[in-house]
């Protein structure tokens, strides 16, 4: 069962955290422990998306659009 | 034991709502729990002995008033345990008899000197005067290890009835004291509580009598809060007025902390461009509120215009609306523990996306969680996890009918930083922008509500061009008699015009020296109204409006009260299990609750109808069988249709009747067949007469 799960997500890019005390910037796949790899410190901050995130107006009614 | 024993209320959540809150909250004094049901007023007075400890001012209305009280600005509690085994002997070298030895008057003319409630020996009663000001003058020029928190109490023999006549040396901690002036010595002297009442202390310069006054009051405004002190102008105000600013200026929404991404806090309010009022007591700086500020400069209009201001609403500049007038956001952090979603005590739970899951949960990362600066919407998946044994994964959906935007995202590990992908703190962020039913506030006790956004084109505008953002009704003025705001309106308006930020400190101006007259010269300087008022044009018509309007700058505030998190709607939803009824509460999408007393004002205005309606078809009406022989709601039965029937026939029987013929149907209230059931329950039998 768990051989599914050691291959990667297909086409994703690696997750990136970054440390709260040294800002080094991790990598960190689901079974790593979290845990900076310069400092050791033990929070880790998600990164700020690089997905476009479009700044749309919320329509309450979709039926315009569609 | 100690007599009153308070088991609740002993610890009170430190809330950072915004820094004025958390301040008073360290600064907060409570008389106990037992003296609320007490129906007496003498336990909420405010005594001598309190006068310049406790602040006449900050204390809520209602309730507690008078119970929870404030600390002064500079009054202080002893913290530490003083050396104090040097002052019997020094005391004995002073005159003062040992408790071994026989004064050289009788005892009824001599004065008990105790030091923490132990007696150290006697005093004759005319040298004690001496001995008092000898021990003063050693505390507050720091001598012969006296320490600067001893509080020196001589209560005199009056011949009449009073006080035990006594002298009373305290060195305990925690004891109230405050500062204040030594006029012999020109030193700052700690006093405490009983002391100063048997002291003379003068609060002005003209104040001081020669021969009789000894101490001075720091400053005058040294009486009232740190909260209170923040009121400009606040001796030009009507009491309770300050009373609801201090109340106020603690719902306000503001800066309270700079390090919003490093806080974990369930919720924390922002304003997002918070400014330095231009004008402000002293009090503002020296605790440096600048860097914690909880408000914005606004142009206020004091004019009746187009009736949306009527009865404490306030019209808003549509524009200033726009450019991000007092906008706001709520900082919402929850913590997700993965362990605690453990059923048997396997550890196999870790956030991320299943690859089956992948295509649908495009929304959120890899990792399982949204993606920084995402928004959320309702229904919109908040967060995977997997269960790496099983491959299993699960999804949780955002339950919030608001927009939220994800802040930030802190990734936990444990104590030992072995810990997995497996707790994660969201921050999520609500955008409030000022919506029409936010309160809004200025710094007098004057609050009101948003009730229009006006196009920028339709406000009215001076000579000058210049355009309100808030228009306040004139009706606010007269019977609450906040002058400070009309002051704090010119101050403003002059600060703005000539560069400046004035001082607001109470207490500064007077009859003979008027902030009136002093504003107005500087207004007229600046070549404006010396009263600040100006001609101004409807925005509507273009037309000259024949009054001249007062206009100005006022500091407002935008308290954390918004209809987003108050307004409750229903149409339909969820009813009661039990009896059917439309439930209550706001999260579940529940009714508001028609009671007794809007029952009895439907029933005195004569709408019967209308009280059916919603006593009956709007809540738990249902059509019931009875058998109107036997009367009962309880025996028509379906009557199973036959085996070899094709079609449905729904047939009510009388299981005591045995018959068809006499069941009818009624409409009753729901609760009533539950109701009936019940009875029948305990053998009591209801037979209802259908006629």
């Amino acid at each position: 069962m768990d051989t599914q799960n050691d291959a990667p997500p297909p086409k994703q890019q690696p997750m990136i955290y970054i440390c709260g005390e040294c800002h080094k910037e991790n990598e960190i796949k689901a079974r790593d422990p979290i845990r900076c790899r310069e400092c050791g410190y033990r929070i880790m901050y998600k990164k700020r998306t690089k997905r476009c995130i479009l700044l749309y107006v919320w329509l309450p009614c979709f039926i315009f659009i569609c | 034991g100690l007599g009153m024993l308070q088991t609740s209320g002993l610890s009170v959540m430190a809330d950072k709502l915004n820094f004025v809150r958390y301040l008073s909250h360290f600064r907060c004094v409570h008389r106990g729990a037992d003296f609320i049901k007490m129906r007496t007023t003498t336990v909420r007075k405010l005594l001598p002995e309190s006068w310049g400890f406790l602040c006449p001012v900050h204390t809520p209305d209602g309730e507690p008033c008078g119970l929870m009280n404030h600390l002064t600005a500079p009054c202080e509690i002893v913290t530490q345990s003083l050396f104090t085994t040097s002052l019997p002997s020094l005391l004995c070298s002073l005159g003062v008899t040992p408790t071994d030895g026989v004064p050289n008057q009788p005892y009824s003319e001599c004065y008990p000197v105790t030091l923490d409630g132990s007696l150290v020996g006697w005093i004759e009663k005319d040298l004690a005067p001496g001995l008092v000001e000898t021990l003063r003058h050693c505390k507050a020029m720091q001598e012969k290890k006296i320490p600067v928190w001893t509080e020196v109490v001589l209560i005199p023999m009056t011949g009449k009835p009073s006080l035990y006549p006594g002298l009373f040396i305290f060195t305990t901690p925690c004891r109230m004291m405050r500062p204040v002036r030594n006029l012999a010595l020109g030193k700052e002297e700690w006093i405490g509580t009983m002391e100063q009442v048997f002291m003379n202390i003068a609060v002005l310069e003209n104040e001081i009598e020669l021969g009789l006054t000894t101490h001075q009051e720091l400053f005058p405004h040294s009486m009232l809060s740190v909260v209170a002190n923040f009121i400009p102008f606040s001796d030009h105000n009507q009491s309770p007025r300050n009373m609801y600013q201090c109340q106020m200026g603690k719902q306000t929404m503001g800066f309270p902390l700079l390090t919003f991404p490093y806080r974990t806090d369930d919720k924390l309010y922002r304003l997002q461009t918070p400014q330095s009022p231009l004008v402000r007591p002293a009090m503002y700086d020296h605790y440096d509120m600048d860097s914690y500020p909880i408000g914005t400069n606004a142009i206020v209009a004091v004019i009746s215009y187009s009736g949306y201001d009527m009865e404490d609403a306030m019209i808003l500049n549509k524009s200033s609306w726009e450019r991000g007038f007092a906008h706001g956001s709520i900082y919402k952090t929850e913590r997700i523990d993965l362990t605690e979603k453990i059923k048997q005590g396997e550890d196999n739970l870790v956030f991320g996306i299943g690859p089956d899951r992948a295509a649908t949960l495009k929304n959120l990362d890899a990792d399982g969680l949204p993606p920084i600066g995402s928004r959320l919407q309702y229904g919109d998946p908040y967060y995977s996890y997997l269960n790496l044994n099983t491959g299993e994964s699960f999804v949780t959906y955002h339950k919030n009918k608001e927009v939220c935007v994800v802040d930030n995202i802190k990734v936990c590990s444990n104590d030992t930083g072995s810990g997995q992908f497996k707790c994660v703190c969201i921050t999520l962020r609500v955008p409030r922008n000022p919506t029409i039913g936010d309160k809004f506030a200025s710094r007098h006790g004057q609050k009101g509500i948003l009730s229009r956004l006006w196009p920028a084109e339709d406000m009215p505008f001076t000579e000058s061009g210049m355009m309100p953002d808030i228009l306040f009704n004139p009706h606010g003025f007269p019977s609450r008699m906040t002058i400070g705001m009309l002051i704090e309106s010119m101050a403003g308006k002059s600060a703005s015009l000539h560069g400046l930020c004035h001082d607001a400190t109470p207490f500064t101006f007077s009859e003979e020296n008027s902030a009136v007259e002093y504003f107005g010269k500087m207004l007229k300087a600046g070549g404006y109204n010396y009263y600040g008022t100006e001609r101004m044009y409807s925005g509507v018509s273009g037309v000259e409006l024949e009054a001249d309007i007062f206009i100005g700058v006022v500091y407002y505030q935008r308290l954390r009260h918004m209809v987003s998190d108050k307004f409750q709607v229903r149409t339909t939803g969820a009813r009661d299990k039990v009896t059917n009824q439309p439930i209550g509460g706001r999260n579940v999408q529940g009714g508001i609750r028609f009671g007794e007393m809007e029952r009895d004002a439907l029933l005195a205005h004569g709408t019967s109808f209308l009280l059916h309606d919603r006593l009956f078809n709007c809540s738990d009406r249902s059509v019931a069988h009875v058998c109107v022989q036997c009367g009962s709601l309880l025996s028509p039965l379906l009557k199973p249709p036959p085996v070899w029937s094709a079609t449905r026939i729904r047939q009510h029987i009388c299981t005591i009747c045995n018959r068809n013929d006499t069941v009818e149907t009624v409409a009753v209230p729901y609760v009533f067949r539950c109701f009936v059931a019940e009875l029948a329950a305990i053998n009591i039998k209801v037979k209802l007469a259908v006629s």
